[in-house]
């Protein structure tokens, strides 16, 4: 018995010590941080349906790298459904985030349509006759789009010697690209970026070599400037911002200190209620709230458990509902007292009580698992400590308090039986 | 302490019923204000204003054609506005931020058809959990002898767990058109939450009933019914109190979470009110049919 303890004085002493291990820190939620929120939903109207996943995955890691040019620390870009959610913590200006962000260019070949003459045509004699909103894109979106971008310099054209963006594909994309290519020569394959055409060269033959030159009457800044946006990573489908969400780091710290607080009081309020109401049943509660505490905080730290406003009040519900079970045992507990002797209580106790904290603790966990198909970040944080919350706590209250109580059990205390009841 | 709640019960079924019926009619009359995330829209938060301000802001929003929106003033600094779409927003926010030096604190736009999504969703788990309690409860009480039924039972704690959500939706109602309340997806959470929490306490009185009926056989039915709600009263009440003095503390701290907590605060007390006066009477009502 005396191992199962020191089993625990580990992770308590691990989370104490946890600056020993830097690698390892709490993983805090915006709203107690501080930062910026940003929510893109992604236009994956063209992309084809099993490619969608890989999409989103490369347009994660393109808004990572962005992300990252701003030097936070853990920057978090998650994909939600068909949208983007960046978050950046710390004093950021939300302008600035987004501009940055919006940067990000949306790279696209593309290539004439089949009646590319007839439609150039009929647009000449549409806005000859004012009729400019019937104008129809004579060319259309192709494949070949910043996804399969490897590399972005800016260089200078060996002939004219102005400034120009070397582009170099993948291998995949350089596939793609011979195959355009070859598809089209003595024909335009124009280059839009952001939704502007940015140079509309013909095709003289097959390029298989997976680079191309962007010449588009730049600057050298201009250029160099577009070079590295592309580089950082150009936008495999175009994306709108949705919702921005700006946290202050001082409101955070306040919530923060106040969620806390009220968890300081919760527990004092009733550890002072348990011993009042169950005499001293209630201090034998204290180590098994500290081993709950310790362990608890010790797995959300190692699975990294975001410790959103949301997530910690779940875990104060699932505190709420460890004393529960608590309660219910010595409820049962008292009333076997009358029968028999403290140890027999005890047992009789925890095995009478069982079903109803069983059933109890067993549908909110039921609840929890369909809470996560919400799927909102407030959603998961809740649910996902209150569940780890009652779990530890089904351990802690009840195994850990019955090698207390039988400890106990062989003292003198014991027999007085009028502190027990 | 005995307490005929058997006996009594009449008196409880009315007491249930005027609340059924007071909620329905303040969800009638005062409806659920939702917040964005169920309607759909934009909402914008922009800080720095005081009183003049939100007028000056009130004048250009109309002016920009803004359609149908809503301007709050929020303590001392902040302005709300909600409303279906805001065309221009850009440029409507440089001409906050030259004439009045308005920031911009939060701008969250949610297309309708994600809300109504949202809605379907709700709609879609509240039902299931409802479900999955009834089937839990059935599974539970599986030996339950005779003369109760385990479905029986389930239909009765699924029933009066519905009636709990209706008596908190009602409430809820009243939090909405008077304190501003917005349903939003917290909120909806603790309803859940209420549910899969709420069904304990039946559980807990169940739990005992079933326990009493196999040991004592030379009682009379109510008797034991009456029993088995007066034994568990005690930790019935204590483990409310546990849980709401959590959920206080956190209402008393914590601001963001105020209607999240007061939600799930009335939800344990309605939980404890009809797992003590209206389950096992219940069950003896249905007993005699």
């Amino acid at each position: 018995m005396a191992l199962f303890c020191l089993n625990f004085v580990f992770p308590q002493g691990i989370k104490k010590i946890f600056k020993n291990f830097p690698s390892k820190e709490f993983k805090y939620g915006l709203d107690l941080k501080g930062g910026v929120r940003l929510v893109y939903q992604v236009d994956l109207s063209k992309i084809k349906k099993e490619e969608k996943g890989d999409v989103l995955e490369g347009l994660k890691s393109v808004l990572e790298r962005r992300v990252n040019y701003f030097g936070v620390k853990e920057p978090v870009v998650q994909i939600q459904g068909e949208k983007i959610v960046v978050e950046i913590s710390g004093e950021v200006d939300p302008e600035k985030a987004v501009k940055e962000i919006g940067k990000t260019p949306y790279l696209v070949f593309k290539e004439q349509k089949e009646n590319f003459n007839e439609i150039i045509e009929k647009n000449k004699k549409a806005i000859e006759e004012g009729r400019v909103n019937e104008i129809e894109d004579p060319f259309q979106e192709t494949e070949l789009t910043g996804r399969y971008l490897k590399s972005a310099r800016m260089a200078f054209d060996s002939s004219t010697g102005k400034p120009v963006v070397s582009l170099e594909f993948n291998d995949e994309g350089a596939k793609i690209f011979s195959k355009l290519t070859e598809k089209n020569v003595g024909k335009i394959l124009a280059i839009y970026i952001d939704n502007q055409p940015i140079s509309e060269p013909v095709v003289r033959e097959k390029i298989p070599g997976g680079r191309a030159q962007i010449e588009g009457n730049f600057s050298v800044e201009e250029a160099r400037e577009l070079a590295r946006n592309l580089s950082a990573g150009a936008l495999p489908a175009p994306i709108s911002l949705l919702s921005q969400k700006t946290v202050g780091a001082i409101l955070g710290e306040k919530t923060f200190f106040n969620i806390l607080r009220a968890g300081f009081f919760a527990v004092l309020t009733l550890l002072i209620f348990m011993i009042l109401y169950y005499r001293l049943f209630g201090f034998l509660i204290f180590f098994p709230l500290f081993v709950y505490f310790s362990f608890s905080l010790f797995i959300f730290l190692i699975f990294g458990v975001t410790l959103s406003l949301s997530a910690i009040a779940g875990f104060l519900l699932s505190l709420g509902m460890a004393i529960d079970a608590n309660i219910l045992i010595f409820s049962r507990t008292r009333e076997e007292l009358e029968k028999g002797d403290f140890l027999f209580a005890i047992r009789e106790g925890i095995k009478r009580a069982w079903p109803a904290i069983r059933d109890g603790n067993g549908t909110t966990l039921l609840v929890n698992i369909i809470l996560f198909y919400f799927g909102e970040s407030f959603v998961r944080g809740f649910a996902l400590t209150l569940s780890l919350g009652i779990l530890v706590s089904l351990f802690t209250q009840i195994l850990i308090y019955k090698l207390m109580a039988e400890i106990v059990a062989g003292t003198r205390l014991s027999k007085i039986k009028v502190l027990w009841k | 302490m005995e307490i005929d709640f058997v006996g009594i019960r009449r008196f409880f079924y009315f007491l249930s019923v005027s609340l059924l019926v007071l909620s329905l009619v303040f969800l009638k009359i005062f409806g659920i204000r939702l917040s964005i995330d169920l309607r759909g829209g934009v909402s914008w938060v922009l800080e720095g204003g005081n009183e003049v301000l939100a007028n000056e802001v009130e004048k250009i929003l109309k002016e920009q054609g803004i359609k149908n929106f809503l301007l709050q003033k929020v303590g001392e600094r902040e302005i709300i506005i909600k409303a279906e779409e805001i065309e221009k927003k850009d440029e409507i926010l440089k001409t906050f931020q030259e004439k009045f030096q308005l920031k911009e604190k939060e701008f969250e736009k949610i297309s309708p058809t994600i809300g109504k999504e949202l809605k379907r969703k709700t709609i879609f788990l509240v039902v299931f959990s409802l479900l999955l309690m009834f089937l839990y409860i059935g599974i539970a009480f599986s030996k339950m002898p005779k003369p109760f039924q385990n479905w029986k039972i389930g239909a009765i704690v699924t029933f009066l767990l519905f009636h709990d959500i209706l008596i908190l939706f009602g409430f809820f109602s009243i939090l909405s058109k008077f304190f501003l309340a917005e349903l939003s997806i917290p909120i909806i959470i603790s309803f859940l939450t209420v549910i899969g929490y709420g069904i304990n306490n039946f559980i807990v009185v169940f739990d005992r009933l079933r326990e009493l009926v196999l040991k004592i056989k030379k009682e009379k039915i109510e008797k034991i019914l009456n029993l088995a709600v007066s034994q568990t009263l005690e930790r019935q009440i204590n483990t409310s109190f546990a849980v709401i003095i959590c959920l206080f503390f956190i209402f008393l701290f914590s601001p963001p979470l105020k209607w999240f907590s007061l939600i799930l605060i009335l939800g344990t007390l309605v939980s404890l009110y009809s797992s003590v006066f209206l389950a096992v009477p219940l069950t003896y009502s249905f007993l005699k049919k």
